[in-house]
Order: structure tokens, then C-alpha cells, then sequence
């Protein structure tokens, strides 16, 4: 046990570099994504390359990555705060807060989406309850108050401390998080538990609606083959839990290496990365099924779907990022001899499954839009804006970078100011 | 004291109503309220009496020569910018060298009776018009998300990015458009029409206050071979081309595209 805290509180000094150097990163790609945000705004749409054709793109696919990732890891969170998984526990608050954040960034994106951004309360002032967007848009209210609320009673008994611990300004901030509820007796922090796993039962509907929904989005579309199967909401919780599990299961990683690990949260990143690979394997499963059907089936534009994603100009989004990095190598990291207990190995593992359902999400949106609703339906008018090809242009890479960049430091600030990364008040039972 | 009274208003309750009874009053209430909801449901899905017209087409794809006068038509009528066209002739090469055919069809709005975009539309931006059947998009409510592009399966619907063509600098650019309800405006940049899904009208704007058409949507009155038979399908009345649409799509062959979506468009292709 000394000997490990020993290579422990080394291998910190040796990742002091990489917080500083993160948050320089994100500031470097921050400042051209606040130029690219402002000319987006000033010029609307005409500033991305989208079209009549594949009107939605790199935002949208954006957008659903990051509802994925919040739902996902809400989901993994309840683990702890509703099933009482003991070996979890540690994780809870941050599984929370990324989703928190993550929902933002997710929002954000698709407000940047719209052609009349100033426009978005038109949902709530004039909801048509036919549309599963509408529908969406109402979910994600609760779904953020539910988020703050459960964040909140989860770091609470800490906020507390710490509004009594620090002095000045922070003091007040504390005083002020814990919204003037600091008492600490057995009975109210037991009343919070019950709170935290009502919360929480609340919450995996609402979770599953938020992203069960957005998957519905595209699953009511009976336009494109590829999107109308009911299957597909589905596959969007499960890859959400995957992308989910394998984001928390990268930053765990980190933090054991930083020097808050033991031998229990050792287990806890196997078990973790074990459950991301279910989930991989059970995603890759429905992909298959997916395909099954649609092959036996041979519908004309779901098979010219199918060979855009195989052998169109961007087919190493499929093989490479979604299929190689994003599963098989992954994969085999996780359940390999060697690299199966490597604390290292498996939050690469994590990243590689993170980024690689990117790769998913780019797929989900783009191929299906790029095919002609009727054949020479691109040759009857010429204009790139009506065209099956689609690649983003500067403006919406650096938007989204940008957009991210901010994401990351708003969860950055968040793990330092707020008591997220701490977990010895969690274990009160 | 309390306990009394408690036990006493739960035995006025059994006594007046019994149990079963309340149970099943409340029951009949939910039900009465579902089945309400259920036949209202019912009765919005059913084709509406109350419609006055139906505006359609029946296009007769023997007459059409493929010149695209329609397509060149309805961009001035419209004054549609680069990238947006409501009636672009679609046409298709296919079949090996020598037995090689080509076929073409123009195509507008369908205006359908179940139409997919208005289903998807979050904000009832976009509605079928009760009173003619028309589909259109309110340009002030629309909040540009495009989900009815891609609900669309015909392609009818176009984004306005804001592009403008060349001549956009002479005077044209001061010609109005008269996309705003029948008003005739000047388009400008980063207002609505710009940033918002636009789509075929039927040249909503030729209706004078009764809903009747003082001309012919610009693609069916400029159409030299006299394919595009446009009118009323409540009446049968043509209000381009002379005859009468019901009578065509009874005596003639007919085709409505991907019909097994069940979207049912307005506009018959005439074989």
C-alpha cells in the first residue's frame, strides 16, 4: 500500500504538466471559436456549408453526441444514487456533473442549428405536440432541473464543509451553493439519500426520454429507410451508455493516476470498463441487426445508405473511427491478458470508445441525407447548396471546437471549485 | 376528535356512492375523457368536410417536353433565391446503350393530404391550409430547424441561406417578392424568408380575398405543351388548361410518386 501511494504521488508530478496544458489548449481553440460564433451569428447559416439536401451536419451530429453523453452518463450515475452499486459509488457526482455540462454543450449546438436562433421559445409559446422535437425541447427543461437538483443534494454535506472551511469571497460562493440548507445531522442527510434515489428513479425516464427521444427524431422520419426503424431510439440510449461509461471511465483513469487511487478503485475502472464494453458489444450487436434487415431487405435508398457509409468519400469514418478505433481496438484492450488491469490501458480504451462514437454519430446524420429523394432529383437544379456531398467548412469546425473547448472548461472549473472529484462524504451510506 | 370526523366522511362517501360505485364513476370518467380524446383524434385524422377546395395538379407527363418553362417560371413569379426552386423538372437517363431512355417530370409541392412536414414541424410553423389544402410556411413562426426537409420524402422543401444572385446589385434586387402572405416585400438579409424553410405555394398569392385564383399558379399558365392542368379537385374545376381534373384523373392513367408512404399528394402524373 505505501509502496503504491509512493509511484502514485510520482506519477503526479509527472501529469502536472497535462492540467495547465489542457486548459491552454482549450483557450488556444476558444479564441478562433469565439471569432467562428460571431461570424456565424452575424451571417447566419450562409456561413456553413450545409444544403437543401444534407441540411443538418456537423452540429447536429454534435448535438446528438453530446444529449448521448449526458444521458449516458446519467444513466451509469444511477448505478450508484438508485441501485446502490457500492463499487460505483466514487463516481456519482462526477457522472452527474459531465452530464450536466455535456447537456449544455448539447443545447447549445443545436440553438447554433437553428436558421432563427432569437426564435427558439417559439417551441414553448407554440408547441405542436405531433412533433417528437417539440417534444424533446420540454424534456430537456426538466431533465436540467433534474441534473442541478441531484447535483446539488449529492455535493451538499461538502459545500457545507467548505462554506465553513474557506474564508472571503469562496466562503460566500459556498454559502451560497448550498442555497442556505447546511444542516448536517444524520437524519437531514438521510432524508437527502431518499431525495437523491427518488431523484433519481425520476430520472432514468426522463434520461431515457432525452435521449430515446432524440433518437425517435430521426426514427418517425419515413423518408429515409435508414432512420425509420424502431430500433433506433434504442441504439441511441445504448451507444449513449457506452459513450457515457467510456468518457467517465477515461477521466477515473486520470484522477488514479493523479494519486486518489486504492486498490478498490483499481477494481472499480475494470468493472467500468467491462460494463463500456457490454454496452460496445450490445451497440455493435444492434448496428448488426440493423444491417441484417436492411440487406435482406434491399430497399433501394437504404442500400445506397449502407454503401455511402461502406465505400463513400468518408467510408474510414465506418471502418477506422467507428469500427477500429472506436470498437475492435478497444475491445481489445479492455479484455486482453496484458493490458485487462492496466489502469493506463483501459482509460485509453475509454477515450478510443469515446471518440469513436463520434464516428456513430456523423453516420447516424449524414449518409441518409446525402441520398436524391427521387433519382435526378440533384441534376434538376444546379446548386451546391443542392448537392450529396457534404463536408463541413471552417466556420462549423471551429464553431464546434470552439463550443467544445468551452464545454471543457466549464467542466474543468467545475472539478476544481465545486467538491466533485472528493468522495469521502459519499461514503455514509 | 379529528379520527371522528375522518371515519365519518369516508362512511358518508360508501354510504352515498359504495365503493364499487365511486370506482366506477371514476373509471367512466377517465374513459369518457380518452374516448373524447381518442374521437377527436379520429376526427382530425378523416379527410375534412369542411374544406372548401382542394387545389391540385394533374400533369400530364405525354404533353411535357422537358423545356423547363415552368421551373424558369415560377423562380421569377416567386423571385426565389440560388439554391431554392419550387419546381424543378427532375429527369433521368437510365437503360444500356441501345436500349437507352430518358424520362423527365416536373415537380412542385405535392401538397399532400397527410403531409410528413407538417407532422414534424416543432412549432406549427409550417400547417395545411383548411380552407384550399394548401401547404405553406408561416416565415415569422418557422425557427429554421429543417427537420421538414428532411421529413420531406419528395424534396420539396428548400433552406434560404441568404444567397443572392449577381444581379441582386441592379434593379432587380428592388423588385418586391410576394412570399410574405400575399404582401409583396423586399427580401433583406437576415430577415425571414432568409434562415427559413421555404416550399411551393401554389402562387398563394394569385388568390384574391375569396380564395380564388385572378391567374394561374405561374409554372401551369406558362406551361407551352398545356401539361400542368392546375384546379380545384372538390369541384373539378381547372383553372388552367380547360378541363375538368376529376374527370382527367378518371379517364386517363395516373400515378402519385412513393404512394406506398401514404402521404396521398395533390398532384396526379398523367400517363
Amino acid at each position: 500500500m505505501n509502496q503504491t501511494s509512493i509511484t502514485y504521488s510520482e506519477s503526479h508530478r509527472k501529469l502536472a504538466w497535462l492540467e495547465p496544458t489542457f486548459v491552454v489548449a482549450c483557450l488556444v481553440t476558444l479564441l478562433p471559436g469565439v471569432w467562428a460564433i460571431a461570424v456565424r451569428f452575424t451571417e447566419g447559416l450562409q456561413a456553413t456549408a450545409l444544403g437543401s439536401m444534407v441540411p443538418w451536419g456537423l452540429w447536429v451530429a454534435f448535438y446528438i453526441y453530446y444529449i448521448g453523453l449526458s444521458a449516458g452518463s446519467f444513466l451509469i450515475s444511477t448505478l450508484v444514487t438508485v441501485f446502490g452499486v457500492k463499487r460505483f459509488e466514487p463516481m456519482a457526482r462526477l457522472a452527474v456533473w459531465q452530464a450536466l455540462v455535456a447537456l449544455l454543450i448539447g443545447i447549445f449546438f443545436i440553438f447554433m442549428d437553428l436558421g432563427h436562433p432569437e426564435r427558439f421559445w417559439h417551441v414553448f409559446r407554440y408547441p405542436q405536440w405531433n412533433s417528437v422535437l417539440a417534444w424533446e425541447i420540454q424534456i430537456y427543461n426538466f431533465y436540467i432541473v433534474l441534473l442541478l437538483a441531484e447535483l446539488y443534494l449529492l455535493m451538499r454535506p461538502d459545500l457545507v464543509v467548505l462554506g465553513q472551511k474557506k474564508s472571503g469571497l469562496p466562503r460566500l460562493f459556498y454559502h451560497f451553493a448550498t442555497l442556505g440548507y447546511s444542516d448536517l445531522s444524520t437524519s437531514s442527510l438521510l432524508r437527502d439519500r431518499k431525495w437523491i434515489k427518488a431523484l433519481g428513479i425520476l430520472g432514468i425516464p426522463i434520461a431515457v426520454g432525452v435521449h430515446g427521444g432524440t433518437g425517435a427524431i430521426f426514427a418517425v422520419v419515413k423518408a429515409h429507410p435508414y432512420w425509420y426503424s424502431p430500433l433506433f431510439p434504442i441504439v441511441f440510449i445504448v451507444s449513449a451508455l457506452a459513450s457515457g461509461g467510456a468518457l467517465l471511465l477515461f477521466l477515473q483513469v486520470y484522477f488514479c493516476l493523479k494519486g486518489h487511487c486504492s486498490v478498490e478503485d483499481k477494481q472499480m475502472l475494470v468493472s467500468l470498463a467491462r460494463l463500456v464494453a457490454g454496452f460496445l458489444i450490445l451497440d455493435l450487436s444492434l448496428l448488426f441487426i440493423e444491417f441484417l434487415v436492411g440487406f435482406y431487405g434491399e430497399v433501394p435508398e437504404h442500400m445506397a445508405t449502407y454503401a455511402t457509409i461502406a465505400r463513400g468519400p468518408f467510408w474510414w469514418v465506418f471502418w477506422i473511427v467507428q469500427l477500429l478505433l472506436g470498437a475492435v481496438v478497444p475491445l481489445s484492450l479492455i479484455f486482453h491478458q496484458k493490458t485487462k488491469n492496466s489502469c493506463l490501458w483501459l482509460g485509453f480504451a475509454g477515450l478510443l470508445v469515446f471518440l469513436g462514437i463520434f464516428g456513430v454519430r456523423l453516420n447516424i446524420i449524414i449518409p441518409p441525407l446525402t441520398q436524391e429523394p427521387l433519382p435526378g432529383y440533384i441534376g434538376a437544379y444546379h446548386s451546391w447548396r443542392i448537392s450529396s456531398f457534404y463536408f463541413p467548412n471552417l466556420i462549423e469546425w471551429l464553431t464546434s471546437l470552439g463550443t467544445v473547448a468551452l464545454g471543457c472548461l466549464l467542466f474543468y472549473i467545475g472539478l476544481k471549485v465545486l467538491p466533485i472529484e472528493t468522495k469521502e462524504a459519499e461514503g455514509g451510506t | 376528535m379529528p379520527m371522528e370526523t375522518q371515519e365519518t366522511l369516508e362512511q358518508l362517501v360508501e354510504r352515498i356512492l359504495g365503493r364499487r360505485t365511486f370506482l366506477k364513476l371514476t373509471g367512466l370518467g377517465i374513459f369518457t375523457v380518452a374516448a373524447a380524446n381518442l374521437s377527436a383524434t379520429l376526427e382530425a385524422a378523416k379527410p375534412k368536410l369542411t374544406v372548401k377546395r382542394r387545389y391540385g395538379m394533374a400533369i400530364d407527363l405525354l404533353r411535357c417536353v422537358n423545356c423547363k418553362a415552368c421551373t424558369v417560371a415560377c423562380k421569377l413569379e416567386n423571385k426565389t433565391p440560388p439554391g431554392v426552386v419550387y419546381n424543378p423538372v427532375i429527369e433521368e437517363e437510365f437503360g444500356e446503350y441501345p436500349y437507352v431512355q430518358r424520362r423527365w417530370f416536373p415537380k412542385p409541392c405535392f401538397h399532400c393530404e397527410n403531409p410528413s412536414c407538417v407532422k414534424v414541424c416543432p412549432v406549427k410553423a409550417t400547417y395545411k391550409r383548411k380552407e384550399d389544402g394548401i401547404v405553406i410556411v408561416d416565415y415569422e413562426r418557422c425557427i429554421g430547424c429543417r427537420y421538414c426537409i428532411t421529413a420531406c420524402p419528395y424534396g420539396a422543401r428548400y433552406f434560404d441561406f441568404g444567397e443572392n444572385y449577381p444581379a441582386q446589385e441592379t434593379a432587380y434586387g428592388q423588385i418586391p417578392s410576394p412570399e410574405f402572405h400575399g404582401e409583396y416585400e423586399l427580401r433583406q438579409k437576415g430577415k425571414s424568408p432568409v434562415g427559413n424553410v421555404r416550399k411551393c405555394t401554389f402562387c398563394l398569392h394569385l388568390q384574391d380575398a375569396k380564395g380564388k385564383y385572378t391567374r394561374p399558379p405561374a409554372c401551369a399558365e406558362t406551361c407551352m405543351g398545356k401539361a400542368i392542368h392546375f384546379g380545384d379537385f372538390v369541384d373539378g374545376k381547372c383553372i388552367a388548361h380547360g378541363c375538368d381534373l376529376n374527370e382527367l384523373i378518371t379517364r386517363r392513367r395516373w400515378i402519385r410518386l412513393k404512394e406506398e408512404l401514404g402521404n396521398e399528394p395533390n398532384v396526379y402524373y398523367l400517363l
